[in-house]
């Protein structure tokens, strides 16, 4: 068995900063941009990982392909439930904090950052016609973001992103149980969240 | 809400003096007073460790939703908590199979003590359902703990597949309570939007394994 990379104590250090987010920045000594977003931008100490690299491309598109999908929901007149349309705001925040959290990290491992949409995806997306297909769609497009993250885990070259990933891929189950309960989608289904035939395949591209 | 040890059953375990207790949050005594398996003064814990550690809270989890069960009456209610206490006692089956020879197959001894106390003190089926929602958070947020303590890439796995699954326990029951969309989707304590660390459950406070302490046995000398 693998024991700990790093002193539990540097973790307490960790929690202290204020949880992962806080964790990612610390790691990534962050500086502010235009949009109050936080990017990180000094080196590893890890070897830059091409994989790594493409993943978090991968991942930042994803998260600008939700955040534009909620945008064209908004756009669009499509939220009528009182409330709603709040709750559609604060979670495509959320996103556009990850995007930006993934950004940074991309830079930080020496890769391009990637703030544009995923194309595939976005060519992939089905009508949007009123409320509740966008909820449909924004369910299967969180539990497919939560299944992408979830076959990282344990699969990056740099271990800090292990944590990241995780903790982002548990916000978009989150996500996807919320809208779920409004339009009776039951999640969670089992008692593992299955990843396969859900995550987007590396291949895909960013 | 964080979870901490109970302090009538923490007396009642180790058998400290209540004077050891007076002063300071339970937490800090406890890690003083104990010696537990997952609290060596030093020792990091090992994948097996934490293995054996998430196999006990699983345990614990899956011991509460059949005691609280009996108190719900929303059919929602009841059918989380019916799916819930099979899918932690899935998630001990996974996880405790990592643990090797550290594994105990019990439910955590003070988790479990002080989570019976919660709900003992609910006054109402939402007082009741809470004591689950916060409980799903902690675990979620101990799942990310043991994602950062390790590189283990089974507990890894492992983890990572069953992070998610407490992370949408809690969306559900904290939406049975009409808790806000922040508190759902952002646990981390600046309401970030991501899973954190926060509210984990430290083995060191909620060992595997507790022994008496030898507080007792020099009160005895």
């Amino acid at each position: 068995m693998t024991t700990h990379d790093h002193p539990i104590t540097d973790r307490r250090r960790f929690l202290a900063m204020g949880g992962v987010a806080g964790a990612a920045l610390l790691a990534a000594c962050g500086t502010k941009n235009d949009s109050g977003a936080t990017k990180s931008t000094t080196t590893s100490t890890v070897a830059p990982s091409a994989s790594d690299i493409a993943f978090l491309q991968l991942a930042s598109s994803l998260e600008a392909f939700e955040v534009a999908v909620y945008q064209r929901a908004i756009d669009g007149g499509l939220i009528q439930t009182p409330g709603l349309l709040a709750t559609v705001k604060q979670l495509q925040k959320q996103h556009a904090a990850h995007a930006t959290l993934l950004e940074g990290h991309t830079t930080r491992l020496g890769g391009q950052g990637v703030d544009k949409p995923n194309a595939s995806l976005m060519g992939q997306l089905k009508p949007m016609t009123d409320e509740a297909s966008f909820l449909r769609i924004a369910v299967d497009i969180a539990q497919m973001a939560a299944a992408t993250y979830q076959v990282r885990v344990g699969n990056v070259k740099d271990s800090q992103l292990n944590v990241i990933l995780a903790s982002i891929g548990g916000i978009e189950a989150r996500h996807a149980a919320l809208f779920g309960g409004i339009v009776g989608v039951q999640l969670p289904a089992a008692s593992f969240n299955d990843p396969n035939g859900k995550a987007v395949s590396p291949s895909t591209g960013a | 809400m964080e979870i901490r040890p109970t302090r009538r059953r923490f007396l009642r375990g180790v058998g400290a003096s209540t004077a050891a207790l007076t002063v300071g949050p339970v937490v800090l005594p406890m890690t003083r007073l104990l010696t537990a398996a997952g609290a060596q003064q030093a020792a990091a814990p090992t994948a097996a460790e934490l293995a054996s550690f998430a196999e006990s809270i699983e345990l614990a989890a899956a011991s509460l939703y059949g005691s609280l069960r009996p108190r719900l009456t929303r059919p929602a209610a009841v059918a989380a908590a019916t799916a819930y206490a099979r899918h932690h006692q899935d998630h001990a089956n996974l996880i405790g199979a990592a643990a090797g020879d550290k594994r105990t197959g019990k439910a955590n001894m003070l988790l479990l003590p002080t989570l019976n106390d919660q709900l003992g003190q609910a006054r109402n089926e939402n007082d009741v359902i809470k004591v689950a929602y916060d409980l799903e958070n902690s675990l979620a947020s101990t799942y990310l703990f043991i994602v950062g303590s390790i590189t283990d890439a089974g507990v890894l796995k492992s983890a990572a597949s069953v992070l998610p699954v407490e992370a949408q326990h809690a969306v559900v029951l904290g939406t049975l309570i009409g808790k806000s969309t922040t508190e759902l989707t952002a646990p981390d304590k600046d309401h970030l939007g991501y899973e954190s660390e926060d509210k984990h459950l430290d083995p060191a406070v909620f060992p595997t394994v507790v022994k008496t302490t030898s507080t007792t046995t020099a009160a005895k000398k």
